[in-house]
C-alpha cells in the first residue's frame, strides 16, 4: 500500500520558487487503480515521479508497504525503481524486444533467458509478431504496448503511467486503457496513471485524485 | 548488468552513431599510429645499437694501457696480464700484439699489421660471423683469419674487373678459405748485425741490416669485418704462432726511439663474463694503476641520448593522442546530449548512477581499443613504407642489416593499453556527467 503523507515539492528556478506540490496526502491500497487528473502544471506528473522514485519530496514521506522511499539513498532508490515499480517509457533507438531485454538486463535476469521473456511479454501485449521492429516502424499504440511490456519486465507490483493515451486516437487509446486495466484487474497490479482524460479516468480507475495548484481538491 | 551487457550496449551506441564514431576512432587510430611509429623508430635505433654492440662483443671488452702517474709508468707485461686473467669475472686477458708485415696474395703484396689473438677467442665468433671457413684448427697451425673487407681489397687489386662486380666478389669471398697467403716478416739480419765488419759494410753501402722471412699461411676463415673489435687490422693469427714470426718490436721509428715502449706491452685486452663484471673489473684495473677504456664509458651518455630521443618522439605522439582524446571527449559529450532521455529511461528502469557511468567509460574504452587496433597496423604500414623508400634510395648500397623501425610485442601491447587507458581517462568526465543527470529532467528532454 502506498501512503503519501503531506508531501511538498518545491523547485528553485533561480528567480523564484515553484511550489509544485503543497502538502498532498492520500493512500492507495495494493491492487487498486488510481487516476490522477488535473490541468497542466497542477503537479500530477511531479507526484507520479515522486511515487516512481525518480525524485524526492522537499518535505513529507512516501511509504510503500512500510518502506519510506523518500528517505532512501540513491542506490536503494534505484533498486526500488528496478523491482517495485514499472514506468511506461520507451527507448526509440533499439528494437521492441531489446527495450524489454534492457529492463531485464538491469534487473539482472540472465542473458540466455531475456529474449524468450521479452517475446512472451510482447506477445501478452499483442505484439508477438513485432518483436524485431524499431519503435519508428511501429504505430503510436504499438509503441505504448512495447513500453507497457518493458514496464512489466521485472514483475513490479505497481505500474506508473504518465499520459498513457496522449497523442493516440480514441480507438487506440481505448485498447491501451483496456490493456492497462487488465493488468490491474487480472494480474492484481496497482495502477497509478496521470491523465487529462476524465472519461477514461472514470471508466478504468477505482479512484480519481484531482489536483489543482499542487493540492488535492477532490478525491473520489 | 553483466560486463557483456555493458560491452554490447556500448558497441550498440558506437554503431548507432556510425559516422561520428568512425571519425573519432580514426582520430585515435592516427594518434596511436603516430605514437607507435615514433616509438618504433626510437626502439629500432636502440636495437640496432645494441645488436651492433652484441655482435662485436664490445660490451665485455676492456682495453688496458699503461698510465703515467707522477712521471712514473707502471709497466704492462705478461705477469700483469696473468694477474688480469686471474681476476674474478675475467674470461680472458691477452696482450695486444701487432706485427707489421707485408702480405702476398695472388702476386699482390701489401703492407699491413697482423694482430695476434688468443686461441680462446673462438667463443666470440658465432657461426654466422664467417663468410667461409672457420676458426683456427689449432693454436699452432699456420693459418689466419681474414676480414671480408680486407680480402675484398686484395681481390680488387688482383683483378680490377671485380671492382664493379660485387656479386662475383661475394661469391669469390665465400670460396677462399683454404687459399694461401704469404706473410713476409721483416727482421734484423743477425748474420749481419752479429758481425761488426759486415754490419759496417752494409750500412756504409746504404743498405739496411734487415731481411725478409717468408711464411705461408692458409686462410682458416673469412670473417665479416663487423664482427671484429679491431677494425684497424684485417688479418688475425694465434698468439702462439705470432711468437714464431720473426719481428721487429716496433711499429715505426718513433716506437724504436721511445724508451718507455721497450719497458713492456703497449696495450692489452680483457674480456669479461658480462656487463656487470665489466664495470667492476674496469674499476679494479684502474685501481691497479692502468688506464682502461670500454664501451661502458660511452654507454651512459648513449643511454641518456636514447632516453631524450624516446621522450621527444613519445611527446610528439602523445600530443597527437591528446588531440584525439579531446575529440573523444567531444563525441561522448555530444552523445550525452543526444541520449539524455535514454539515460533518464535507463534510470527509471532502475539503472544506478554507477551503471550509467560504466556504460560511458566502457564506450570510451571500446573507442580506445578499436583506435589502437586500427592505429597499430596503420603505424606499422607507414614505417614499412618509409623502410622501403629508404632502402631503395638512401640506404641502397648498405649491405649491413639495419633496423630503422622495430615493433616489439611490448610496444604493441603498450600502445593498446595506453590507448584504452587514455580513452577511459577521457571518458571519465562525460561518464560522470551522464551518471549525474537528473532522471526527471532527462525524461522531459526531447
Amino acid at each position: 500500500m502506498f501512503q503519501i503523507i503531506n508531501i511538498r515539492k518545491e523547485y528553485d528556478t533561480g528567480k523564484r520558487k515553484v511550489h509544485a506540490l503543497r502538502g498532498v496526502s492520500f493512500e492507495i491500497p495494493d491492487g487498486r487503480s488510481v487516476a490522477i487528473v488535473g490541468k497542466s502544471g497542477c503537479g500530477k506528473s511531479t507526484l507520479l515521479n515522486l511515487l516512481g522514485g525518480l525524485d524526492r519530496p522537499s518535505d513529507g514521506d512516501i511509504f510503500l508497504n512500510g518502506l519510506n522511499i523518500s528517505r532512501l539513498k540513491s542506490s536503494k532508490l534505484a533498486e526500488y525503481r528496478k523491482s517495485k515499480v514499472g514506468m511506461i517509457f520507451l527507448i526509440h533507438s533499439i528494437t521492441a524486444w531489446e527495450n524489454v531485454a534492457m529492463a531485464l538486463a538491469i534487473g539482472d535476469v540472465p542473458r540466455r533467458n531475456r529474449k524468450n521473456i521479452a517475446k512472451d511479454l510482447l506477445s501478452e501485449v499483442g505484439l508477438g509478431d513485432r518483436v524485431d521492429h524499431l519503435p519508428s516502424e511501429l504505430s503510436g499504440g504499438e509503441c505504448q504496448r512495447v513500453a507497457i511490456a518493458r514496464a512489466l519486465a521485472n514483475s513490479p507490483e505497481t505500474i506508473l503511467a504518465d499520459e498513457p493515451t496522449g497523442n493516440l486516437d480514441s480507438e487506440t487509446s481505448l485498447k491501451i486503457m483496456e490493456l492497462l486495466s487488465s493488468l490491474n484487474k487480472k494480474d492484481g497490479k496497482t495502477l497509478i496513471m496521470v491523465t487529462h482524460d476524465i472519461e477514461y479516468a472514470g471508466k478504468f480507475s477505482d479512484a480519481i485524485i484531482t489536483l489543482k495548484d499542487g493540492q488535492i481538491i477532490d478525491q473520489l | 548488468m553483466t560486463p557483456s551487457d555493458y560491452l554490447l550496449t556500448s558497441l550498440t551506441n558506437i554503431r548507432k552513431n556510425r559516422l561520428r564514431s568512425i571519425l573519432t576512432i580514426i582520430g585515435v587510430a592516427v594518434a596511436i599510429g603516430a605514437l607507435t611509429s615514433m616509438m618504433s623508430l626510437g626502439i629500432g635505433l636502440q636495437e640496432n645499437f645494441n645488436k651492433a654492440i652484441k655482435e662485436n662483443k664490445l660490451i665485455t671488452q676492456i682495453t688496458i694501457a699503461p698510465k703515467e702517474i707522477n712521471g712514473k709508468t707502471r709497466p704492462l707485461n705478461d705477469s700483469v696480464i696473468k694477474i688480469f686473467s686471474g681476476l674474478s669475472g675475467v674470461e680472458t686477458a691477452f696482450k695486444d700484439n701487432r706485427i707489421p708485415s707485408k702480405i702476398i696474395f695472388r702476386e699482390i703484396d701489401r703492407n699491413t699489421t697482423i694482430k695476434s689473438i688468443p686461441f680462446s677467442y673462438e667463443k666470440y665468433f658465432t657461426r654466422e660471423a664467417y663468410i667461409s671457413g672457420g676458426f683456427f684448427q689449432s693454436d699452432t697451425s699456420l693459418s689466419l683469419i681474414i676480414t671480408d673487407k680486407f680480402l675484398e681489397t686484395l681481390l680488387h687489386e688482383s683483378d680490377s674487373t671485380l671492382k664493379n662486380n660485387s656479386e662475383k666478389t661475394d661469391s669469390l669471398l665465400s670460396t677462399l678459405s683454404g687459399s694461401e697467403i704469404t706473410i713476409s716478416a721483416v727482421t734484423v739480419d743477425t748474420r749481419i748485425m752479429g758481425n761488426i765488419f759486415l754490419a759496417m759494410t752494409t750500412l756504409m753501402s746504404n743498405k739496411l741490416p734487415f731481411r725478409d722471412s717468408l711464411i705461408t699461411f692458409t686462410i682458416a676463415g673469412v670473417v665479416k669485418q663487423k664482427n671484429m673489435t679491431d677494425w684497424g687490422t684485417g688479418i688475425y693469427i694465434t698468439e702462439t704462432v705470432s711468437q714464431k714470426i720473426p719481428q721487429l718490436n716496433f711499429e715505426n721509428i718513433w716506437d724504436l726511439l721511445d724508451k718507455k715502449q721497450l719497458q713492456g706491452i703497449q696495450s692489452a685486452t680483457v674480456y669479461t663474463q658480462g656487463i656487470k663484471e665489466s664495470e667492476r673489473i674496469s674499476e679494479q684495473i684502474k685501481l691497479m694503476g692502468y688506464n682502461t677504456k670500454s664501451i661502458l664509458d660511452e654507454m651512459q651518455e648513449l643511454k641518456q641520448m636514447f632516453f631524450i630521443m624516446d621522450s621527444i618522439l613519445g611527446a610528439i605522439g602523445i600530443m597527437a593522442l591528446f588531440i584525439a582524446i579531446l575529440g573523444l571527449v567531444n563525441t561522448l559529450i555530444m552523445s550525452i546530449y543526444e541520449r539524455t532521455r535514454e539515460i533518464g529511461i535507463l534510470k527509471s528502469m532502475g539503472a544506478k548512477n554507477s551503471q550509467v557511468r560504466k556504460l560511458f567509460i566502457i564506450e570510451a574504452g571500446c573507442v580506445g581499443l578499436t583506435g589502437a587496433l586500427v592505429g597499430i597496423p596503420l603505424g606499422w604500414s607507414v614505417t614499412r613504407l618509409i623502410d622501403t623508400i629508404l632502402f631503395s634510395t638512401l640506404l641502397k648500397n648498405v649491405d649491413e642489416e639495419i633496423i630503422i623501425f622495430s615493433f616489439p610485442w611490448y610496444l604493441i601491447a603498450g600502445a593498446i593499453l595506453f590507448s584504452i587507458f587514455f580513452s577511459i581517462l577521457a571518458g571519465l568526465y562525460p561518464a560522470n556527467r551522464a551518471s549525474k543527470i537528473d532522471p526527471v529532467k532527462a525524461l522531459r528532454h526531447e
